[in-house]
């Protein structure tokens, strides 16, 4: 649907949206005030979702397995058209949190919005997912077992 | 380009009651059924896009008239993912927005004998289902007969007539118009031209 390579600021928000906690999502979109209108064009609904992965990631592509996908897609109307829309693809079964992340695509789509949505929402939700990828990494690092090989001098 | 307009308000229960009048439309041929009416895009009735959103898929293969708009092909494909294609022989549905320029029966899909059910079905949209020639109807789903009038072409009923003779091959039509969806299976006969035959006899 977006696609990566043409527009990789929307590919990257989207994927921090669609990872963030929803707790925090919708604390920092509190933060933003009252929200402009706007109607579900699709409502959030789940379904499976097949999960292609390429061995090494340069061979062929194969089937990974299912997992479980809610999307939603939400619409901005403007006074001067076109509507802008809004789409959101989260993993697990959570209707709110794809409504919500539509949303806030819809959002950073928007010219009066975009600024506000960016500092209050995207900055926190990025520094949140950067501080738990740290402890995680330093959590894993404190049971690092290095392997060493010892020459055994047979030759 | 992205639709801007929704789909079913309530996706589950709109499309059961839809379905269910699209079957009641099928099983009591020549009565009219009422379907849940969803804004259409411009082009389409609302009885029609209710019909389109319950029957497609991302597994059927729609052929579109020439001359529908834009709008109702972005708002098919963004709801229901369906494919498209220019032949209307390989459809799985055919939507016809105007029955005065459309292809002949034959034109379509009509099955194999081992396989009837692979046939295109038709979705017929209608300034109304009334005004027409009066014609009467037979078969399963119908008493005795029952009199319609829809306005088609004259030759669309000669057509009809002798796409019933190759049963179980055919196609089967709703024809649509405002909310409301009436039903021709391919096992409805007609009676209208035979009587003129015996009365010119």
């Amino acid at each position: 649907m977006v696609n990566s390579a043409a527009s990789p600021a929307r590919a990257a928000w989207m994927a921090t949206l669609a990872k963030a906690p929803l707790a925090l999502l919708e604390e920092c979109l509190q933060t933003l005030g009252p929200l402009p209108n706007y109607q579900l064009l699709r409502p959030p609904e789940t379904g499976l979702t097949m999960v292609r992965g390429r061995s090494e990631g340069t061979g062929d592509p194969f089937n990974l397995g299912e997992m479980t996908l809610t999307r939603c897609v939400v619409q901005i109307v403007q006074s001067d058209p076109p509507a802008i829309a809004g789409f959101g693809y989260v993993a697990g079964r959570s209707h709110r949190h794809a409504e919500l992340a539509a949303l806030c695509d819809a959002l950073l789509q928007h010219d009066n919005w975009a600024a506000g949505v960016h500092a209050q929402v995207l900055a926190p939700l990025q520094a949140a997912a950067q501080t738990q990828q740290a402890a995680a990494a330093a959590q894993t690092e404190a049971t690092r077992v290095n392997f060493f090989t010892l020459k055994r001098g047979e030759s | 380009m992205l639709t801007q307009l929704p789909g079913f308000t309530d996706p589950v229960h709109d499309s059961q009651q839809t379905f269910r009048a699209l079957l009641d439309a099928l099983a009591q041929p020549g009565l009219c059924q009422t379907t849940v009416a969803v804004a259409p895009p411009a082009g389409l009735t609302p009885s029609c896009a209710a019909a389109a959103l319950t029957l497609l898929d991302l597994e059927t293969t729609v052929w579109l008239q020439p001359g529908l708009p834009q709008a109702v092909s972005d708002w098919l494909l963004f709801h229901t993912g369906c494919q498209f294609t220019e032949a209307p022989q390989a459809a799985d549905f055919a939507l016809i927005g105007q029955m005065a320029t459309a292809p002949p029966l034959t034109a379509f899909g009509w099955g194999s004998p081992e396989y009837p059910e692979a046939s295109t079905s038709l979705l017929v949209q209608l300034p109304t289902l009334q005004g027409g020639r009066s014609t009467t109807l037979q078969g399963p789903g119908i008493l005795a007969e029952r009199a319609i009038a829809l306005p088609v072409p004259d030759d669309f009923w000669a057509q009809w007539q002798a796409m019933t003779s190759r049963y179980p091959l055919g196609v089967d039509s709703w024809w649509l118009s405002g909310d409301q969806v009436l039903g021709l299976p391919r096992t409805t006969r007609l009676q209208t031209l035979e009587v003129e035959e015996e009365m010119s006899a």
